[in-house]
């Protein structure tokens, strides 16, 4: 999963089962920004609080219209498996086209929009709820793991490599204000900056390991469910046949 | 009802081909699904028929169990 690109598994199964509530998440993050955006228009705030969600419903909208048409499945009224396949995974893209530029707008405009700080908290909210939903189910349906033993020892090293550049970046991003201020350096700034980061990357290493695991657990649960189901029918075919 | 049961038979047969298939290479489940680049789980889902593989995964499956299409997936006459 964190392993190498060449070395990460691609799972057509784990693929098409989490595109369909990624695709479902589209339509409601789609939702949760038409709301956003009219309430904000509706209190006549600058348009540059909602510049945002308008980006975002664009971006997303002409992405999955434009790709949906290249498949050739824009009108489709009847959809078989192998459409419906393609439909789901435009529409998670799309969806991830909206994640991204919600989590990396939301902090550019708390920086540039600190007057409207309240209004710009609403979009953790259309982050949040669809992030939600697909990670209760990740969980619950075991779609994340490492795939085997090999991939796990290669796949912690590489995951352990990226939670430290992102701590940093979560350090320096976060205690810059303690860094540089009033136009001047502080060099006991760095501390907050190691520190910052240290404790967020701590945090997320090791909830994200016991999260990887419990999935893991539940997708053995899920395999191990279908095999004694497929062992006990053929008891049942045995015991007919008799 | 006799049909009824065939067609059980031939769907449990179906899925065993390969796991018949997958001990005779004396490869566990994590194995192959290394060998292939899928999760175990995934193997196992197929395997107990849970799970249907798009060709693409049929072909990964049968190069890395030496075997055919006919013999691992079409059903038995």
């Amino acid at each position: 999963m964190f392993g190498k690109k060449s070395e990460r598994i691609h799972d057509e199964r784990i693929e098409k089962e989490s595109n369909k509530p990624a695709a479902m998440m589209f339509y409601v993050t789609t939702a949760l920004l038409v709301i956003c955006l009219g309430v904000k228009v509706v209190c006549q705030l600058p348009a540059q609080v909602y510049a945002l969600e308008i980006a975002c419903l664009v971006i997303s909208l002409v992405y999955a219209i434009a790709d949906k048409a290249r498949n050739g499945i824009l009108w489709m009224k009847e959809k078989d498996d192998a459409l419906v396949t393609i439909n789901n995974k435009i529409l998670a893209r799309a969806y991830m086209i909206d994640f991204w530029m919600l989590a990396f707008g939301e902090l550019v405009f708390i920086v540039v929009l600190k007057e409207y700080f309240w209004w710009v908290g609403m979009y953790l909210f259309t982050l949040l709820v669809p992030a939600l939903v697909i990670t209760v189910l990740t969980l619950k349906k075991g779609w994340i793991g490492w795939g085997s033993k090999k991939q796990e020892k290669t796949g912690i090293k590489e995951f352990r490599k990226r939670v430290i550049i992102g701590s940093l970046f979560f350090g320096l991003f976060v205690g810059f204000p303690y860094l540089y201020s009033d136009g001047t350096f502080h060099p006991e700034g760095i501390l907050w900056v190691l520190g910052l980061g240290a404790g967020w990357g701590v945090m997320f290493y090791f909830l994200m390991l016991g999260f990887i695991k419990a999935s893991e657990k539940k997708a053995d649960e899920i395999a191990q469910a279908a095999a004694d189901e497929a062992d006990a029918t053929e008891v049942e075919v045995d015991d007919i046949e008799e | 009802m006799k049909q009824m049961q065939q067609k059980l038979r031939w769907m449990i047969l179906k899925n065993k081909r390969m796991k018949i298939a997958r001990v005779e290479c004396d490869l566990s489940q994590e194995q192959l699904a290394e060998k292939i680049g899928v999760t175990r789980q995934t193997i196992g889902l197929i395997e107990s028929g849970k799970y249907n593989p798009s060709i693409n995964l049929c072909i990964d499956i049968c190069k890395a169990l030496n075997r055919t299409l006919d013999e691992l997936f079409w059903p038995e006459e």
